[in-house]
């Protein structure tokens, strides 16, 4: 093995210093981020209310409008992107953000609300929660689904994440109910 | 402590730090954000005139005579997005130009996000005037060649003759209150302060050329504002910053937007002589159908008579300025989830003096397109334009002896990607 000098050794520690100083600050501000970006738009504005109600207050949530981002510049819904994969979660409200959206990177899990447009998926896991009555054609029958009419039908986080579909009774339970018990058991 | 057992504990707490750094790069990795887009064409004029380079400085390349056809790299963008913090993302755009032969930052920038609603950008910005300048790249556009708003009035876009540095970008900030009154839709207002638009010269529009009739005369193309960004690109040429406000409202439910724009400030070195630009835009960007359109008016204050060599170059004194376009864009066919086959139509009109008895940029032109995205975010496109030029009767014979006429045609076809 070859000997280290003296001088090397110095350079090197004040280099390691220096880097450790900086991923350190890194970490640090990586704590600031929120856990869940919640996108909607004017039509979906009153259930991103509710769920922000809903959602347990330890779990901090950013919402962003998805009609304002394109007034920015053309790079503006891109920075949005950047923003929410930061986040743990993203939550997609109604068809609009899917439309809007299409073929976006999402890198952190996401959940689709009430939407049936497969234009967005995530590199992680991403869970479609659609309404009993939604017409399930367009999905792929092999898909694994579930049927809930209570929370405690959820099961285990790892029930959830093996699931693509969760199918909620909504004439027995609320989605707001669904998406906070669903986000207090996946979030990571 | 033995000098091996130093070696061994160095070697395994430095095997140490390289497994948590390589941990953090790759959380480094998730708050950067890498895109680009690029395009190469080949365009052909007829009836432009030929232009020679400067004698008096030979070795610089000025013969940019359009009507032998070209290959042209005009764009070769990364854009870099790195997410600090929640609230604050360092953002900038590195395009290749000139044939890949300049290396330019378009936008060098810092964002701050104050509240939901509030928004602070320092750096190299975009100057937000009008629509076309903040949504300049190729792919986001239907037509590769940029209206006349944009390339004689805001100087967004000065190709062919200019090739690199592509939007009207300077150095100073915006403060962004956005998306108030989300009901109907959105207003939100941009209010900038920036070095601004200058000259280094007695004259706005001193761009000067020496045309091939045979004996070089020298004139003044009155070419609009595209030079004269040029003249702070380091320091303001000046003691006035120029103000930027731009007014937009976007409708909630539908793919609509319109707003106004203004720029004022002082273009001489002593920061006597004012200059002031409102405009104009609106944008209807639906999937099958789109609408665009802008109206911007400059007002010049200059002195009578500098820069007079010969007649057709003296200065006017005050004048305005003024362009306007509208587009229109259908899609008739589309297959396989997202290719498609777009047809496009734009009429723009251009006055870059209002006082002088003739300039070749006082004429309207007609474009026809056709786009055609083939691949994935991957698209070809062909266009064609029929320039006409008013006044031509008044067009000095130097114009007409460098083969000048009064109809300009000109084919473009362009290769355009994005990721």
């Amino acid at each position: 093995m070859m000997a280290f000098k003296r001088k090397t050794m110095k350079w090197m520690s004040t280099l390691f210093f220096v880097i450790f100083i900086l991923l350190g600050l890194m970490n640090a501000k990586a704590q600031a981020d929120n856990d869940i970006s919640i996108v909607y738009t004017r039509k979906t504005a009153s259930q991103k209310n509710k769920l922000m109600e809903a959602l347990p207050k330890r779990i901090s949530a950013k919402a962003y409008n998805i009609g304002s981002l394109s007034i920015m510049d053309f790079s503006g819904k891109n920075k949005a992107l950047l923003r929410m994969n930061a986040s743990k979660m993203v939550i997609m409200l109604g068809d609009a953000p899917m439309k809007i959206l299409k073929n976006a990177k999402i890198n952190t899990d996401l959940l689709v609300i009430q939407s049936i447009r497969q234009t967005l998926h995530s590199s992680r896991w991403t869970l479609y929660i659609l309404g009993q009555e939604t017409a399930l054609k367009t999905f792929d029958p092999s898909l694994k689904k579930k049927k809930v009419s209570k929370t405690e039908d959820l099961g285990s986080e790892q029930d959830l994440r093996s699931l693509t579909l969760l199918i909620v009774d909504t004439q027995t339970i609320s989605f707001q109910e669904v998406i906070s018990e669903v986000v207090e058991k996946t979030l990571r | 402590m033995p000098l091996k057992l130093r070696q061994i504990m160095l070697v395994s707490f430095l095997i140490t730090l390289t497994f948590l750094g390589a941990e953090k790069i790759g959380y480094a990795q998730e708050r950067l954000q890498v895109r680009g887009y690029g395009n190469t064409h080949f365009m052909d004029h007829a009836g432009t005139p030929n232009v020679m380079d400067d004698p008096n400085t030979p070795e610089v390349e000025d013969d940019t005579s359009l009507n032998d056809g070209f290959f042209q790299v005009r764009e070769f963008s990364l854009f870099f997005d790195f997410l600090i913090t929640d609230e604050i993302i360092a953002s900038t755009e590195i395009e290749a130009a000139d044939n890949g032969n300049t290396y330019t930052a378009n936008y060098a920038y810092i964002d701050i996000q104050v509240s939901d609603n509030v928004n602070i950008r320092a750096g190299k910005i975009l100057v937000p005037f009008l629509s076309y300048n903040e949504n300049k790249p190729s792919f986001k556009q239907n037509l590769m060649s940029q209206p006349f708003t944009a390339f004689n009035i805001a100087p967004v876009i000065g190709a062919p003759f200019v090739n690199s540095g592509f939007g009207w970008s300077d150095a100073g900030a915006v403060l962004n209150l956005c998306c108030l009154g989300a009901n109907i839709g959105f207003l939100d207002l941009k209010l900038a302060m920036i070095n601004g638009l200058g000259s280094n010269s007695d004259i706005l529009d001193d761009n000067t050329v020496y045309l091939d009739d045979g004996t070089g005369t020298s004139v003044r193309p009155r070419d609009g504002l595209i030079q004269n960004e040029t003249s702070t690109e380091l320091r303001d040429n000046n003691n006035n910053k120029a103000l930027v406000g731009k007014l937009t409202f976007k409708a909630a439910d539908l793919p609509f937007d319109m707003g106004i724009s203004w720029y004022q400030g002082k273009w001489d070195k002593a920061s006597s002589k004012n200059l002031r630009m409102a405009g104009a835009h609106l944008n209807w960007v639906g999937e099958t159908w789109t609408l665009k359109g802008e109206y911007v008016k400059a007002q010049v204050e200059q002195n009578t008579g500098p820069g007079a060599t010969v007649s057709i170059n003296t200065a006017t004194g005050d004048y305005n300025m003024q362009a306007w376009y509208v587009e229109g864009s259908v899609v008739p066919a589309r297959y396989q989830n997202d290719k498609y086959l777009r047809l496009i139509v734009r009429y723009d009109d251009v006055d870059t003096n209002n006082k002088v008895a003739f300039t070749p940029w006082d004429r309207s032109r007609i474009t026809a397109g056709m786009e055609w995205q083939f691949a994935h975010n991957t698209r070809f496109r062909y266009e064609w334009q029929r320039h006409e030029i008013d006044d031509f009767e008044n067009a000095p014979s130097p114009y007409k002896n460098a083969g000048g006429e009064e109809r300009i045609k000109m084919h473009m076809v362009s290769l355009i990607f994005s990721f």
